[in-house]
């Protein structure tokens, strides 16, 4: 009995290890990815900094479930001392087109060389790409 | 005639001042962007309501409830007041149920506020004014599933000329059949005027 459950929980492990390796980072879940390539070039797509904000994306997690987009995006404050800013996510459907709802300017007040990560998810299944502002 | 010159001259003078006074006083009108970081005074304003509605349906549509693709039929009700100043938290509520609403994964019965209007009208169709087989029949409303509601506290301090402002909005949604509560979430600001 022992041999014969041996094996199995080999391939068993084996086969955890490979679904494991197989799965993607969070970042390269999120959309545009293969077409930026990178996560840098993807964070240049995804962010627009308005006003030159002392802040810095440094790294970007999505995942879907139950037909909706959830982001993660983690920015530092680049500054040593509070920093108060303001940003929203822009949503696109998967044409291109802009989502219907306009978000509202979320104000964020970051302490000295905070890492903070703002969190949110789509307004609906139509909303498939987004886009993140921050604004001073 | 020189006392006559010196009063006029005096008169057009004041009128030309006061001309200047007027105009320079004038109010300029401008539009804003709605969505833009309001911050006019401490009092509950246009951010507030709108932060608080959206994190809101964000948190709802990944509720088991909402995000299961069973488009549950929801009503809304009071949002209390429990703070200090007057917010309208109709407004708050009719936010939240317009970006429910454009999501497409819920749907709302009539609710409290509008139950008078669709009563009045369901019977106005009962009229012989109206073509019977066109009317709508009564007894046919669907009724919620389940009920929103919630309340908003503050919390104020003052001293030494700061004033610091918190508030915290709760919104439940509890199964109108079985009374459980299916979900709950808070958004909690901060605003401090000095």
């Amino acid at each position: 009995m022992k041999s014969s459950a041996f094996p199995v929980m080999i391939v068993a492990v084996l086969l955890a290890a490979c679904q494991t390796a197989g799965e993607p980072k969070p970042s390269e879940s999120c959309p545009g990815f293969e077409e930026a390539g990178s996560t840098s070039a993807l964070e240049q797509r995804k962010v627009r900094y308005l006003d030159q904000p002392d802040v810095r994306v440094v790294e970007m997690r999505c995942v879907r479930s139950d037909g909706l987009l959830r982001v993660d995006v983690d920015i530092v404050n680049e500054r040593p001392r509070e920093q108060r800013i303001a940003y929203r996510f822009e949503w696109f459907e998967a044409n291109g087109m802009s989502v219907d709802n306009e978000e509202v300017w979320k104000p964020l007040l970051l302490y000295p060389d905070q890492l903070q990560t703002i969190r949110t998810v789509s307004p609906g299944a139509d909303a498939q790409d987004f886009r993140v502002v921050i604004k001073r | 005639m020189r006392i006559r010159f010196v009063v006029r001259t005096w008169l057009v003078a004041v009128v030309v001042v006061a001309l200047g006074v007027a105009g320079g006083c004038a109010k300029q009108v401008r539009y804003g962007d709605p969505k833009s970081v309001e911050t006019v005074n401490i009092d509950f304003g246009s951010t507030d309501l709108q932060v608080i509605a959206e994190a809101m349906t964000r948190s709802l549509l990944q509720s088991p409830v909402v995000g299961g693709g069973s488009r549950p039929i929801v009503t809304v009700q009071d949002v209390k007041n429990k703070t200090s100043e007057y917010i309208d938290t109709r407004a708050i509520t009719d936010s939240i149920r317009a970006e429910l609403l454009k999501s497409g994964q819920v749907r709302f019965a009539v609710d409290e506020v509008g139950m008078d209007e669709q009563i009045d009208e369901l019977e106005r169709q009962q009229s012989e004014y109206y073509d019977q087989e066109q009317s709508a029949e009564i007894g046919n409303m669907v009724a919620a599933q389940y009920r929103l509601q919630g309340s908003i506290i503050s919390i104020v301090k003052e001293a030494d000329g700061v004033k610091d402002v918190y508030y915290k909005f709760n919104l439940q949604l509890w199964n109108v059949r079985n009374g459980l509560l299916e979900w709950s979430d808070e958004k909690d600001i901060r605003k401090t005027e000095s």
